[in-house]
């Protein structure tokens, strides 16, 4: 057996010792690890040692699942409740709130013997009553009184040579979790993934506001989902979809789903499009592939390794060149092709030279800062795009001008789609580089213009 | 937690839904006794909103430095018994749940719908649940 262990969505859980006639039941992994957490130890002791015992937990059962102890003996269940060859596991039981965050978080980490692939058979006791060879739950809580770490317990039982995996594939349900957390200004298919999904579930919890534009940019309308969806979730209420919040997402959608799925619900048209391009690469053209060049631009600009690209929304054989340097330095296929991946990973490469690069622009536009903006963003870029817009407005009698007050309005909103019908851009009301860029030249070409004395407003624009 | 803390009350949240979590149920009774010397007393009857939460209740507990001794002299938790209603389901009745100082326990609670026949009916059948504390 060398297949790498996966997290499966739901445990069947026998309440009982193995050859009795009891029930089984079957729950969500996370919502099983909790259970076994909040019936094993004191949700007082200090978080390290919770966290310490909680890996303990998944290892085992990981443990038991991997190998297939019980199905391998004839029984159609993964695990049971007896402690005495199992853990503790109380169906209907409360759980603990704290447990429950940290479950949330870690329940793809287990542990393995250094050069093992399966899970460690993480044995533990209480350590008083009854001593094991593995982890002595009051024990953990002196050494997690001693400021030592989870992992540190951990080896202290079972010694140096164990391994922590973490963001262990799981099962069938779900697909994997976006290299970085997705908040206010982040935009991209992952973004559209949550949108749908949230509006979805809104239907059963009629308490999380729908987000009425699936665009794929995460604004305030969807901020305000994400908070209530961890408020009746029981998650950290930071609007920001992370680890925990990801996967409680897809669960809740799956329970949604399959409850739905007797009066046979499909996909829907929602759940299938995608906002972005899922890949861009040799003979694309248009809008999406100016976007991937602002970013080749300024990535070449700091970093000359990167070849400098034209910034023509072709993608020719420069482009791909740009990108193949791109992906090996970052430790890419070098494949030429753009996918989500490598698009976030350039977005977050950008981000990062915005804010290191910012301070030394002092003439010209500012260049994108790396957020999207839409209805409800607020704070100085939204004041730059509105003087963007109105300078734009004293070329352009097609874009209306706007007040500058920091705050993306429907008025602003009214412009961006002027201006985007204008451009011949997708009509989306939301601000991303190449927009932003567009507003950008003719701004600075205004202001050099009235400085140079020689641009005297509108009359210049009167064409034809 | 600093077993050293004061704090001798807890939290407790109800969630009540049906279909394993997927369908919320509000307008459900909760109904909360504090046992204390073998005897439940009821604390709070509450109601839930429409995302089948109820408010969250603080119930007293003991010391947390209970919790941190092996052998102590007393439980180091309060039991508290949890009933709930709700029309055209059920009822529950979750037993001896066990309440921390310093923790939030959240109990939920996946209703069963009543048969078409019986709805309207309330009906005498309650589905038992009893908790346990971990034996440490």
């Amino acid at each position: 057996m060398t297949r790498e262990p996966v997290i499966p969505e739901r445990v069947r859980v026998h309440l009982g010792p193995a050859d009795s006639g009891a029930q089984t039941v079957t729950v969500s992994f996370p919502d099983y690890i909790k259970n076994v957490a909040s019936s094993e130890i004191y949700p007082t002791w200090p978080d390290e040692a919770i966290k310490a015992n909680i890996i303990a937990e998944i290892s085992f059962a990981l443990n038991r699942i991997y190998t297939e102890y019980y199905p391998a003996k004839g029984y159609d269940f993964d695990i049971t409740n007896s402690t005495a060859t199992d853990q503790a596991f109380i169906y209907g039981r409360d759980v603990y709130e704290n447990i429950s965050m940290i479950v949330d978080e870690i329940f793809n980490s287990y542990i393995v013997r250094q050069g093992n692939v399966e899970p460690l058979f993480a044995l533990y006791c209480d350590g008083i009553n009854t001593t094991c060879d593995g982890l002595s739950q009051w024990g953990s809580v002196t050494l997690a009184e001693q400021g030592l770490d989870a992992l540190e317990i951990l080896k202290r039982y079972f010694g140096d040579n164990i391994e922590l995996i973490t963001g262990a594939p799981i099962m069938d349900v779900m697909p994997s979790i976006p290299g970085r957390p997705l908040g206010i200004g982040t935009y991209g298919n992952d973004v559209a993934f949550i949108q749908t999904r949230l509006n979805r579930i809104s239907v059963n919890y009629p308490a999380i506001p729908k987000i009425y534009s699936v665009d794929g940019a995460f604004g305030v309308e969807t901020e305000n989902a994400v908070r209530q969806f961890q408020k009746i979730f029981g998650l950290t209420q930071d609007g920001v979809v992370g680890r925990a919040t990801w996967y409680k997402i897809q669960l809740v959608y799956n329970a949604v789903k399959r409850l739905s799925d007797l009066s046979s619900e499909g996909l829907t048209f929602d759940e299938i499009t995608t906002p972005f391009p899922d890949r861009l690469a040799v003979g694309d053209e248009g809008f999406f592939v100016y976007g991937l060049q602002y970013y080749l631009r300024w990535i070449s600009l700091s970093n000359p390794v990167v070849p400098n690209v034209a910034f023509d929304g072709i993608f020719g054989p420069e482009t791909e060149n740009a990108v193949k340097t791109f992906q090996s330095l970052y430790g890419f296929a070098p494949t030429g092709i753009v996918d989500d991946d490598l698009f976030e990973t350039m977005f977050d490469v950008y981000r990062g030279i915005i804010e290191t690069v910012s301070d030394e622009i002092v003439t010209g536009a500012p260049p994108f800062p790396g957020e999207v903006l839409k209805l409800g963003s607020e704070g100085d870029n939204v004041r730059i795009l509105q003087e963007f817009i109105n300078a734009t407005s004293s070329v352009y009698d097609e874009v209306p001008p706007v007040a500058v007050t920091g705050v993306f309005d429907e008025e602003t909103q009214s412009a961006v789609y002027a201006a985007q019908a204008l451009f011949d851009y997708p009509i989306t009301g939301v601000v991303g580089p190449v927009l932003w860029d567009t507003f950008g030249i003719i701004y600075s070409t205004v202001n050099d213009m009235a400085e140079s004395g020689q641009w005297s407003g509108r009359e210049m624009s009167v064409e034809e | 937690m600093d077993k050293n803390e004061k704090q001798n009350y807890g939290y407790l949240s109800v969630n009540v839904t049906s279909a394993d979590g997927a369908i919320p149920i509000g307008d459900a009774t909760v109904v909360v006794r504090l046992v204390e010397g073998g005897v439940p007393r009821i604390i709070a009857v509450l109601l839930t909103d429409e995302s089948g939460q109820t408010p969250e209740l603080i119930i007293q507990t003991p010391a947390p430095s209970l919790s941190f001794d092996p052998s102590p002299d007393a439980r180091p938790y309060s039991l508290v018994d949890i009933e709930t209603t709700a029309y055209g389901y059920y009822s529950t009745a979750n037993i001896s749940v066990p309440i921390f100082p310093g923790v939030r326990s959240v109990q939920n609670i996946n209703m069963i719908a009543l048969p078409e026949n019986e709805q309207g009916i309330p009906s005498p059948n309650v589905i038992v649940f009893e908790s346990e504390a971990p034996s440490l």
